[in-house]
């Protein structure tokens, strides 16, 4: 039997706060029926006095309890944000720090909403290398301080919620674990979906003008993002399949990234996956971009729908862009 | 089978701040800089450069050699901690000059070691056959980080810019990569850092945060020199260890840390010769991640690595970030 990766723990946490659509629509010129009509948002979780890495730290304890692995136990660490708590170092050394496990590598990967699924491949690749053989894999988000909560920013800010998820990725040499990766990019769509600003090329790299013009917070092209993610997300769910030889009937759930529930029903109906095999809760959490899928999966696990000797696929799509999706038997 | 370095590029950036044009900035002597650094002068980005457009240039120089198209690659790993922007990250966009689709992209901070960091994820999905045509970019722009105040002086003098690209693949002989050990030791991860902008203050960034300058990186010097020659000479010998060789059969040293004289001094710890260490800080400054693609593209193409040479490259920097690897040419 080949070495596999497989996932023994798995963890989430998002802050107590919920903000709701209504909430939202005090500050912002939006309304409950508009946000849940185009996205499927009905509230998002907000911190309050909470860091990326506190939430990160809670979901990891869950984790590793899960998997019944103590921390120094742990190989490697791979951490996915886009929103860390400092500009450098990663967020993945603080996330060390917390935990007490000095001198095992450790790094972020900045691939946004694709971020934990490049991670979860990395991992895999580092335990069937022999490079390692327990990597914690971690996706966490505070987004609330890092919007532009304004009538401008409006398609934008509705969308994300704060929240963290982790996995525990180990060697295994049962049939289960880690069964295929598809991982691809488009950078022609890099502007569709990004933050401009800082810019490290320009002296001073940071200015008062890159306030006063709004680069300094994010940016969509909704339609754009929305068009490219129903060719993507299809194409990098086939290349799993195909590469296992199963095909949709086969698979017990699918974990999609909660970026807008228009698109993943879009999906579903394109590809003839009922809905009773999809797990959403974008309703709840919002778009947390790094931490969506782990969330997911907590929560399938704790719902029963993936068991083990379950197929899943992991899938997500998103700025860059990025898209990518796993097969992974329970 | 090894993972190698099919062909390789590097970037010198065309901007020369001389310790004299500096001096007057940070108002201090040139003589005080040049005892500071240990250089006269470094490279700085020109008006258009961008980090992407950089590895992007060099990696159609490196293709060049290859015979290859840029969609010949499978996928872009990237090394930084000074972005283009903000997100996404130097990966895409260095896609997006490249005029190609479809490649998986991924971008992974690990500050100053992060280019062994990326190396060894890179490896990680040529090892298992994931992958077998990768590029591996790597910048650092310091120049637009540092103060050109007198606050600055300590500092600003020691870094400059850089970047490379490394393509690789599976060896079809004993060369490449025969071991490569990084870590992370948090304990002094606050001695060399940026704290803002970050989520940590809500709203992430505002016009006090710009005003002050607060996104300026801070260094202890004294700490990072602390950490460099406790953290190197460890990781170096494990790497060395690890591939079951002694210093001795070492041919060249390349060092990624703040400042040159603490690889010098690392180098003596374990016993290299001197003419045996390559100085990549000389004429160029500090540039990061970047170091180590850099110096060991052009001592492969000065001839100071050659067919069958045992090179060690290392590196400590913020994280504090750590790593070793011993390549064989």
């Amino acid at each position: 039997m080949p070495i596999r990766a497989k996932i023994s723990g798995t963890g989430f946490c998002v802050p107590d706060r919920i903000v709701t659509n209504d909430d939202l629509s005090k500050i912002i010129n939006t309304n409950d029926e508009w946000i849940q009509q185009r996205t499927g948002i009905r509230q998002r979780h907000f911190v309050t006095d909470q860091t990326n890495v506190d939430l990160a730290e809670i979901a990891v304890q869950k984790a590793l309890d899960m998997a019944g692995c103590r921390a120094d136990e742990i190989d490697a660490l791979i951490a996915a944000t886009l929103s860390p708590d400092y500009s450098f170092p990663s967020n993945a050394p603080f996330i060390q720090e917390r935990l007490g496990i000095p001198n095992i590598p450790s790094f972020d990967v900045r691939n946004q909403c694709t971020g934990f699924l490049y991670s979860l491949a990395t991992a895999d690749a580092f335990i069937r290398s022999g490079k390692y053989e327990k990597v914690l894999v971690i996706g966490s988000e505070v987004h609330s301080g890092g919007l532009d909560i304004n009538d401008r920013s409006r398609d934008v800010a509705v969308i994300f919620g704060d929240g963290a998820g982790a996995f525990v990725v180990e060697k295994t040499a049962e049939d289960k674990g880690i069964l295929a990766v598809s991982l691809h990019g488009d950078g022609n769509g890099a502007k569709a979906l990004w933050t401009d600003a800082e810019r490290s090329y320009e002296n001073p790299r940071l200015t008062l003008e890159m306030l006063e013009s709004t680069e300094v917070w994010p940016k969509m092209k909704g339609k754009k993002v929305f068009l490219e993610a129903l060719r993507s997300l299809p194409a990098v769910i086939n290349e799993v399949l195909d590469a296992q030889g199963v095909t949709i009937k086969d698979i017990d759930c699918f974990a999609f990234h909660q970026a807008n529930l228009r698109i993943n029903q879009w999906v579903a109906s394109e590809m003839n996956i009922p809905d009773e095999k999809i797990w959403n809760n974008i309703d709840r959490f919002g778009n947390t971009t790094a931490a969506t899928i782990p969330i997911v999966i907590t929560e399938t696990l704790e719902a029963g729908l993936i068991k083990e000797g379950s197929l899943a696929i992991l899938a997500g799509f998103g700025s860059g862009f990025t898209a990518a999706a796993l097969l992974v038997r329970w | 089978m090894r993972v190698k370095i099919l062909a390789s590029d590097s970037v010198l950036p065309q901007t020369v701040m001389t310790n004299a044009e500096l001096a007057d900035m940070l108002q201090a002597t040139p003589q005080t800089l040049d005892e500071s650094c240990g250089f006269t002068s470094r490279r700085y980005l020109a008006k258009g450069d961008t980090g992407a457009a950089w590895a992007a240039e060099s990696t159609k120089k490196a293709l060049e050699i290859l015979g290859k198209q840029p969609s010949d690659l499978q996928a872009i790993f990237y090394s930084t901690v000074t972005p283009d922007h903000q997100f996404p990250g130097n990966a895409a966009f260095t896609q997006k000059e490249l005029g190609i689709a479809q490649q998986a992209i991924l971008d992974i901070r690990a500050c100053d070691g992060g280019f062994l960091h990326t190396l060894n994820a890179a490896a990680a999905f040529i090892e298992i056959g994931h992958f077998d045509f990768l590029l591996l970019g790597a910048d650092d722009i310091f120049s637009t980080y540092v103060r050109y105040t007198p606050e600055g002086l300590g500092v600003t003098e020691l870094f400059g810019d850089g970047a490379a690209v490394w393509i690789l693949g599976p060896s079809d002989d004993e060369s490449g990569i025969v071991s490569l050990e990084v870590g992370n030791d948090p304990a002094k991860i606050r001695s060399f850092w940026a704290e803002l902008p970050g989520t940590v203050i809500k709203p992430r960034m505002d016009a006090e945060l710009i005003k002050a300058g607060k996104w300026h990186f801070s260094i202890d010097v004294d700490v990072m020199k602390s950490e460099t020659l406790r953290l190197m000479p460890g990781v170096c010998r494990k790497a060395l260890d690890k591939a079951g060789v002694a210093p001795g059969d070492i041919k060249l040293f390349i060092f990624s840390c703040v400042k040159s004289s603490w690889g010098a001094e690392v180098a003596e710890e374990l016993g290299i010769a001197p003419e045996k260490t390559f100085n990549g800080h000389e004429g160029r400054g500090y540039y990061g991640t970047a170091m180590i693609p850099t110096c060991l593209h052009d001592a492969m193409g000065s001839g100071r690595a050659n067919k069958g040479d045992l090179v060690l490259a290392a590196a400590v920097g913020s994280g504090v970030s750590f790593g070793a690897m011993v390549y064989k040419v």
